[in-house]
């Protein structure tokens, strides 16, 4: 209790010197309405019986022109426009505040705040914006002061905390602005595109279904805090998502993606190069259709470039945000493990939401400040096997009491700890002839009639919770079995499991062959661009489960004529 | 008030007018080419072994072209153009005695492709025979098997039970074929954006009001429709939507909420920009006055539904009721059981069981004509030669001197309605233009008078007068939760204008009242109604029975429909203050405050 009456004392006197040291006028006519009123309600609530003591404005900027084709037609294109604000007001103090998680009592989060929005002006009128972010402030100051009174009830009646750090960090002012995007696109000229990618896949009798999606955006973040700080970024965003599922004779469906993403404009690749993936995409597909099943296995594997990052991405990268050290329902795999060995000593991990592109691929990964206005930096993670540091927000966790910028969010979403770039790098390469020479070794030791080679994957999924195995899924796409002879062979259906400690012990080599892995992340504060990279790695001993199935019959008739008779 | 109204009704009576030219027009049609190509040979040949055939088959396809914009305080806050096409599906295995239809299983409850919502999908929006082809065959394979296993488990469901219920499932009705041509009015982003920056700019005035908004919508939506009875149509659906909402506080904290809501088949069929904005500034001038109005606990007594009021009444409480809704069969009959029971608490249930039986007092009639385009200049937004099952509109008296005579119905019959009344707007029947005339009637000063005689009567110091219920002005989703709310269907409602009326004539503003309780008996109890009908226009909210038949509906709004309905007088009514608690008023004052002069 001492301890969260001396940081209250030092929060008011922090807060209340701050606002003034920040009343300087930005000249971003948004940005200046949103310091105005920031200051304006703070002060005005700083009356109020029970004080705010942090307050924050985001707003976010987005003009996204999505256009869909599939079989060579066009299925949508739509352009809008929208800014989303979100605001972050705690009563209480850094040490104990009205975001304390409650436990026990919040089974599905607070979603409030996807339920009920504020409108806010797409235009720069300055008192149409300060009405906008008034009514939302005055909203969740009563929400957060009716939160403060659950937190301490919540306090008193559960069990002590094991994790007794505060529920806010002391970080400093910033100031940046970058220069506001411009935004070209033609989207005539990429309806055609969309429907010169897919059109080739009209002619597959096996695939059964298909998209092409091309979303540009520009989106320009906004955020002012009573810290004093005041953020712009803008960017532009480019991705292309090409799907096709083919269906083999047994109902089973098979999807591949093929993902392309920039920053720049120019930065997609030409008409051609995706092309020949597509083509490149349907050799595949169609082999995949006459592939023999793979049946349920344990042995050696090799997880290509690509794999091992959606690998690491799912079962070590979720495991270092540090909001899941606190949270007494999450399984809390490393929190007792800093200065521990947990990877072999071969391997080095960091995070860095700075890196804009390794290797000469743009990392989706970037960013210069996160959702909370702290200045992104690199995290070094696992230093040749032994863990040094977590992912952190503001909230702080024991032995962390600073963010190092990965508090990130999707808008309308709280902020947690969330990936940024995370790459692994190998201080012992071998070539990508020689792992698999490697595992021919392990095959013979194992005495396994073959091992298998992850070539692609769609992605993943883990759960972190106590309340289910801590397992995790890997979902690949492109499977080899490979036999003791050398001989590769492509089979089907089935999915990469396991559980994270067992895991990272199997890992016993990696390959020069670095891969990037450019994806959007799911999780407690929404969707999120990550970027994960990794070498190839050789695995002494996986798992793969069936994949499911659609049990869905194939077409009673045939595919109907593609022109009219006559 | 709506001066451009009477050349558009020309202009539309002009597009019923010219079904032969627009028939040969849409032979060429690509993609009616591809649903009849897809539709024959689906007829012809689908059948998987020796189950049943389809015995009807059903597609829709519709081209929704939408543009909302939105503003608050002079600045837009939303601008989306969008451009959609959905194609549905309906197919029928069995016979029109015993089908598919009208049954629910719990595993179709969810999404997925057995799911209610399967019908409908998504379909390319480039006008390719064989990709529209595609895309039916692929959903009607899906929707064959669904009907399969839906009639084989709907029979097991019926061996099990003594159903009484011997009724068809599917009424038999002549094919018929209209071929409208779409729409050509398009709406202009920028006029639109101007326009709601005008109107909203009103509330910059005005800081008391805590938050405005101004809604613009224009949707143009093209339906094409052919079924295997040798039914076709092509229709077009424009409609434009205009909400002002504003929302404030009372100093003691009562919410304050007031609306303005407009339709029209397109921006010209609603007022010019000046008289909209004065008629915002009324609706300012209005709230800030109730911001000062007095309250009152309670009143039971006369009370006088003027105007909009009247007819916003009469649509919310007691048109739905018109409405022939099946309880759908089930494989559990606890579902049964507990759908009848949302029923009633969602709005009354029907009048089925009523039929022959007296709903209205006697110098009451109520019919419905979606043939009628137009009363005394104002534009009716219910009017349609064709319904979505292609049956042809028609009058239908429905109540006929306070005497039930028959319900709304689609071609999913109920008991004592065999056949459909060409009454399927979306997922089930909703009326088109609902008329209540009268044989007697009072001009407004009399109903007035005729308020107070009562009042004096019952020793009351006033009687009340509605202006406006005010449900109206949100949109669809958050008016069909909010009816859903209200326990009993009946009552809950917020009332946004409501004066005592003394007995020297004046009147007093009443803010915070609610109708505690009035369901559809009550409107027997009508005493009088007035002279001069109007026609109000609003979002038919359907019965939830509806969303189980098989009827295709667009994913697109509820049916817009008009009433005309004359003022009406009710001899005992009552109000209750809103019972709270309600938010502290804001800490700080608008921004807007400090501008004030």
């Amino acid at each position: 209790m001492i301890r969260y009456c001396r940081l209250c004392v030092f929060a008011i006197l922090l807060s209340s010197a701050l606002p003034l040291a920040a009343q300087k006028t930005p000249a971003d006519p948004v940005l200046a309405a949103m310091q105005q009123e920031l200051t304006r309600s703070f002060q005005n609530l700083k009356k109020a019986p029970v004080p705010p003591y942090f307050l924050s404005y985001q707003l976010t900027d987005n003009h996204a022109i999505e256009i869909s084709a599939s079989f060579g037609v066009l299925n949508a294109s739509s352009d809008q426009t929208t800014r989303l604000l979100d605001l972050d007001l705690r009563v209480g103090d850094y040490g104990l505040d009205s975001s304390h998680l409650l436990r026990d009592a919040d089974p599905y989060g607070d979603f409030s705040d996807q339920m009920e929005r504020q409108r806010i002006p797409l235009e720069n009128d300055a008192d149409a914006l300060r009405v906008a972010l008034w009514r939302e402030t005055e909203r969740k100051y009563r929400s957060a002061v009716q939160r403060l009174q659950k937190v301490k009830a919540n306090v008193q009646v559960k069990v002590e905390a094991e994790d007794r750090s505060g529920d806010f960090s002391h970080e400093g002012p910033e100031n940046y602005s970058e220069a506001l995007a411009p935004f070209s696109f033609d989207a005539q000229a990429w309806e055609r595109k969309m429907r010169l990618f897919t059109a080739p896949f009209a002619l597959q009798k096996d695939i059964i279904e298909n998209s092409a999606e091309v979303i540009a955006e520009v989106e320009t973040r906004r955020y002012v805090n009573s810290d004093g700080s005041q953020i712009r970024i803008s960017s532009p965003f480019y991705r292309v998502i090409i799907s096709a599922t083919a269906k083999a004779a047994d109902g089973m469906e098979l999807p591949l993606h093929q993902t392309y993403m920039s920053f720049r404009s120019d930065g997609l690749p030409d008409d051609n190069a995706i092309l020949k993936d597509v083509n490149q995409m349907i050799d595949t597909l169609r082999a995949l259709v006459k592939a023999p099943l793979a049946e349920p296995y344990t042995g050696p594997a090799i997880l290509s470039g690509r794999s091992s990052s959606v690998f690491f991405h799912e079962i070590f990268g979720h495991r270092i945000e540090g909001q899941r050290q606190k949270n007494e329902d999450e399984a809390q795999t490393f929190k007792k493990k800093v200065n521990q060995t947990v990877l072999p000593d071969f391997l080095t991990v960091y995070s860095d939401p700075t890196l804009k592109a390794l290797r000469g691929t743009e990392l989706v990964g970037y960013y210069p400040y996160d959702d909370e206005g702290v200045k992104a930096r690199r995290v070094m993670v696992v230093d040749k096997g032994i863990l040094k540091n977590f992912l952190m927000s503001r909230a702080p966790i024991e032995g962390f009491d600073h963010s190092n910028g990965h508090g990130r969010r999707q808008q309308g979403y709280k902020v947690v700890a969330r990936q940024s770039n995370l790459i692994v790098e190998s201080s012992k390469q071998v070539s990508r002839a020689e792992l698999k020479k490697l595992l021919l070794e392990q095959i013979k030791t194992a005495n396994k009639p073959y091992g298998l080679l992850f070539d692609d994957i769609e992605g993943g999924f883990t759960f972190t919770q106590r309340v289910l195995p801590n397992a995790f899924n890997v979902r690949p796409t492109v499977v080899y079995r490979i036999y003791p002879d050398g001989k590769e062979e492509l089979v089907r259906g089935v999915d990469l499991i396991g559980t994270p400690l067992i895991a990272f012990s199997k890992i016993v080599a990696a390959d020069d062959q670095v891969a990037v892995f450019n994806g959007v992340c799911g999780a407690e504060s929404g969707w999120v661009q990550v970027s994960a990279s990794s070498p190839g790695i050789l695995v002494s001993q996986i798992e793969v489960q069936r994949k499911e199935k659609s049990q869905e019959r194939a077409p009673i008739l045939p595919p109907p004529p593609q022109a009219p008779e006559n | 008030m709506f001066p451009r109204s009477a050349l558009y009704s020309k202009a539309v009576g002009l597009a019923l007018g010219i079904v032969l030219a627009g028939f040969a027009q849409a032979q060429d049609d690509i993609p009616m080419r591809a649903m009849k190509d897809e539709l024959a040979r689906t007829t012809a040949q689908l059948q998987l072994q020796k189950m049943d055939k389809p015995y009807f088959l059903a597609y829709r396809m519709d081209d929704v072209n939408r543009i909302t914009v939105s503003a608050m305080l002079g600045s837009v806050t939303e601008r989306q153009p969008s451009r959609v096409r959905y194609v549905g599906v309906e197919i029928r295995v069995g016979d029109y005695a015993l089908d598919n239809s009208n049954y629910v299983s719990l595993r179709n409850l969810g999404g997925g492709r057995a799911g209610m919502f399967s019908s409908i999908r998504q379909a390319p929006l480039d006008d390719s025979y064989g990709q529209i082809r595609s895309t039916l065959w692929m959903a009607t394979d899906s929707q064959y098997k669904k009907a399969l296993e839906d009639l084989s488990a709907k029979r097991a469901a019926l061996e099990n039970r003594n159903h009484a219920d011997e009724l068809p499932d599917f009424s038999k009705e002549a094919p018929n074929t209209v071929a409208q041509p779409p729409e050509t009015a398009k709406a202009n982003e920028e006029e639109l954006k101007a326009l709601a920056r005008a109107l909203s700019t009103v509330f910059k005035t005005a800081p008391e009001i805590y938050s405005s908004s101004v809604d613009l919508e224009y949707q143009n939506t093209y339906i094409r429709y052919v079924n295997s009875e040798g039914s076709s149509f092509t229709r077009a659906h424009p409609l434009f939507r205009l909400r002002i909402n504003a929302q404030t506080q009372a100093p003691d904290g009562v919410p304050i909420a007031d609306s303005i809501e407009l339709y029209g088949r397109t921006a010209a069929e609603i007022p010019a920009q000046d008289v909209l904005i004065a008629r915002t500034r009324a609706m300012v001038d209005r709230i800030l006055k109730l911001r000062s109005a007095s309250s009152m606990e309670r009143y039971n007594g006369p009370v006088l539904f003027e105007d909009d009021a009247a007819g916003e009444l009469f649509t919310q409480q007691f048109a739905t009721g018109l409405m022939a809704v099946r309880t759908p069969l089930s494989d559990d009959p606890r579902f049964e059981m507990f759908f009848n029971q949302m029923m009633s608490q969602l709005g009354g249930g029907s009048f089925v069981d009523k039929i022959g039986g007296r709903v209205l007092p006697e110098f009451l009639s109520v019919s419905d004509n979606p043939l009628a385009a137009e009363y005394k200049g104002s534009n009716l937004l219910g009017a349609a030669t064709i319904d979505d099952d292609a049956v042809k509109t028609r009058e239908t008296k429905l109540v006929d001197h306070g005497v039930l005579k028959t319900l709304l119905a689609t071609r999913d019959p109920v008991r004592s309605v065999p056949h459909s009344t060409g009454s399927r707007r979306g997922f089930g029947p909703a009326p088109g233009n609902l008329f209540v005339t009268s044989e007697k009637s009072s001009t407004a000063a009399d109903l007035r008078k005729e308020l107070l005689r009562r009042t004096k009567e019952r020793g009351l110091d006033y009687g009340i007068v509605v202006r406006r219920v005010g449900g109206g002005a949100a949109a669809s989703f958050m008016k069909m939760a909010s009816r859903m709310a209200q326990q009993g269907g009946q009552g809950g409602s917020s009332l946004a204008e409501v004066y005592k009326l003394y007995p020297d004539g004046h009147e007093e503003l009443v803010k915070g009242m609610e109708l505690a309780e009035l369901t559809p008996a009550a409107f027997k109890d009508i005493v009088a109604v007035g002279d001069t009908p109007v026609v109000f226009t609003d979002e038919f909210i359907p019965r939830i029975g509806a969303l189980f038949s098989l009827g295709m509906s667009s994913a697109s709004d509820m049916p817009v429909i008009s009433c005309v309905v004359p003022s009406m007088l009710f001899d005992d009514v009552s109000l209750v203050k809103s019972p709270g608690p309600f938010a502290n008023p804001p800490i700080s004052p608008s921004p807007l405050a400090n501008n004030k002069p």
